[in-house]
């Protein structure tokens, strides 16, 4: 075997020396992040290696992103495109890659997809625009950032708003609509018990008309079957008088104004007045707060409260009412409330009347609901319909509590804070 | 003493009825004379206008409505003096004052016992004929 000469064997040494260097450079480039690819001749020929285990999952995550994200140079031209992006357009990838990112942009937003790309240059920015696909235009939300100085290029992520802006017109016009039927509600039962009012007017004044003329030619059985049409026609006009107003309570001035519970409550002592001597009731309160409040509907509420406790008192038992208010947190509620409120005034109005079964206490509220029948208690079964009406216009809530022969409480829970609506 | 010359306007004849028997019970000797809307007011009016002392007068009408009716009225040198008392079934609060605010002397609600409406008219015609 012939000995290779000494210089060859140098020669020989240097070269792997330095083959080791560029390897291990390469290495730590690979492990620092900054190949994504290099290139070997082999055989005369370059081959590229791409470093598949370095970021196959990101290229997976990006092709399979259910939002658009592209690739794009300074000069505007797209060099990468996932899949979303160019779906949502309606093209195929070799359609979109080599092309300008304008082309895609709704003429509407060049201007302000000019001013988040210049502002994206500089770092990053964000904004909506409209894109333009074929014969449509979808909005999108943009968020560029850039890529700057590893990539002279600007990375988009693309997410299609048309869904949301779909639901949030769908749900403005719902809302419309809403308010719209509302009013038309509110207006056809002014109108209808406006107009109701009429016929009956003219039945009550007709009849009071033969009563004064013929009143000594009626046999007692037709006065007496005279005195029932007057009857009937007087409580149905109580009924369209309170349903008048329990109309009038959606359609009046809602405007919140602190005023003292105290006044409230003297304001409906005066009110009542005859009903309280007639039946020596005594309304009796704790210290009451100031309350933010609808000052004419809330004095309906305590006025139909109060009168009812009064209505219902238990025979040979002078009506005594007690009214308190405490502080109360949103948890203690049982019920539904439309306020957010953390806090509630809980004005309770406890009586000593004949109070109802317990499994009427949610029943009492609903319009028409009675539970007693004419002969016993008069009245129509709207005013406490009112007064929920009146406390959801308050953002609060009315609820009612009793045994049988054990009086009643009626609570009143109204947010600490009111915003005027 | 000569005897008083009420003008109704008043589409509803069910309402004409009751006035009218209502002013009878009053005094006897009144002249009512009816008519179904503002237009047919007008004319009445600027035909007999000399004998006509008090105007009772619907809101809701046909053709020409209260409002405009009074509004002509007060516009019209020999009528503005007749004092109008409007005769409605209306209760609401702002119909008074802009009908008051316009010129009307009273805003009376179509009572729906006769009685009532009897003594709500006495008490009106005392007043007007007072101040004549």
């Amino acid at each position: 075997m012939k000995t290779l000469p000494e210089a060859n064997t140098l020669k020989r040494i240097e070269d792997l020396e330095n083959r080791l260097a560029e390897a291990e450079q390469l290495i730590d480039a690979i492990k620092a992040g900054e190949v994504d690819a290099f290139a070997i001749r082999s055989e005369n020929k370059m081959e590229v290696f791409t470093l598949h285990s370095g970021d196959y999952a990101y290229r997976v995550l990006i092709e399979n992103f259910s939002e658009g994200a592209i690739n794009v140079t300074e000069e505007g031209l797209i060099v990468y495109s996932n899949k979303y992006f160019h779906e949502l357009l309606g093209l195929s990838y070799e359609n979109v890659i080599g092309t300008s990112v304008y082309e895609f942009i709704h003429p509407e937003s060049i201007a302000s997809f000019q001013s988040l790309f210049t502002a994206a240059l500089a770092g990053k920015s964000k904004g909506e625009i409209k894109l333009n696909a074929a014969s449509k235009s979808i909005p999108v939300y943009i968020s560029l950032t850039s890529l700057y100085p590893k990539l002279p290029t600007i990375g988009i992520i693309i997410t299609d708003l048309t869904e949301k802006k779909n639901q949030a017109k769908l749900l403005e016009e719902k809302n419309k609509e809403l308010v719209r039927s509302n009013v038309e509600l509110a207006s056809f039962s002014y109108s209808a018990s406006h107009d109701l009012q009429e016929p009956l007017r003219k039945i009550q004044a007709f009849t009071s008309r033969i009563l004064q003329l013929e009143k000594e030619n009626f046999s007692a059985s037709g006065l007496d079957y005279f005195s029932r049409i007057t009857n009937s026609a007087a409580r149905m006009q109580s009924l369209i008088e309170a349903l008048l107003s329990y109309s009038r309570t959606n359609t009046s001035e809602k405007r919140f104004i602190p005023t003292k519970l105290t006044d409230v409550i003297e304001e409906t002592k005066v009110d009542l007045q005859e009903q309280i001597e007639q039946n020596n009731a005594v309304i009796e309160s704790t210290a009451l707060p100031v309350l933010n409040i609808i000052p004419l509907q809330f004095q309906q509420l305590i006025t139909n409260v109060i009168s009812n406790a009064i209505k219902y008192r238990k025979e040979n038992v002078n009506p005594v009412i007690k009214i308190s208010a405490v502080k109360v947190s949103a948890s203690e509620i049982r019920g539904d409330v439309d306020s957010k409120a953390d806090m509630y005034w809980k004005i309770s109005i406890a009586d000593n009347g004949i109070g109802f079964e317990p499994r009427y206490a949610g029943k009492i509220f609903d319009l028409f609901q009675r539970l007693h029948g004419q002969n016993e208690y008069s009245g129509t079964g709207i005013g406490l319909a009112i007064c929920k009406k009146i406390m959801q216009n308050h953002g609060g809530i009315i609820t009612a509590e009793s045994e049988s022969e054990k009086g009643a409480t009626f609570q009143i829970y109204l947010p600490t804070i009111n915003q005027t609506k | 003493m000569k005897a008083l010359n009420i003008l109704l306007v008043d589409d509803d004849s069910d309402d004409q009825m009751i006035f009218i028997d209502a002013i009878k019970e009053i005094d006897h000797s009144i002249q009512c004379h009816v008519v179904g809307n503002g237009l047919e007011a007008l004319l009445s009016l600027r035909t007999k206008s000399p004998s006509t002392d008090i105007i009772f007068l619907d809101l809701n009408m046909p053709k020409m409505n209260g409002y405009e009716c009074l509004e002509e009225i007060k516009k019209e040198k020999h009528l503005k003096e007749i004092p109008v008392v409007i005769y409605t079934t209306s209760k609401l609060e702002a119909e008074k004052e802009r009908t008051l605010q316009m010129g009307a002397k009273h805003f009376l609600i179509k009572p729906s016992d006769f009685s009532l409406l009897i003594k709500e008219l006495s008490r009106i015609l005392n007043l007007e004929l007072k101040q004549d």
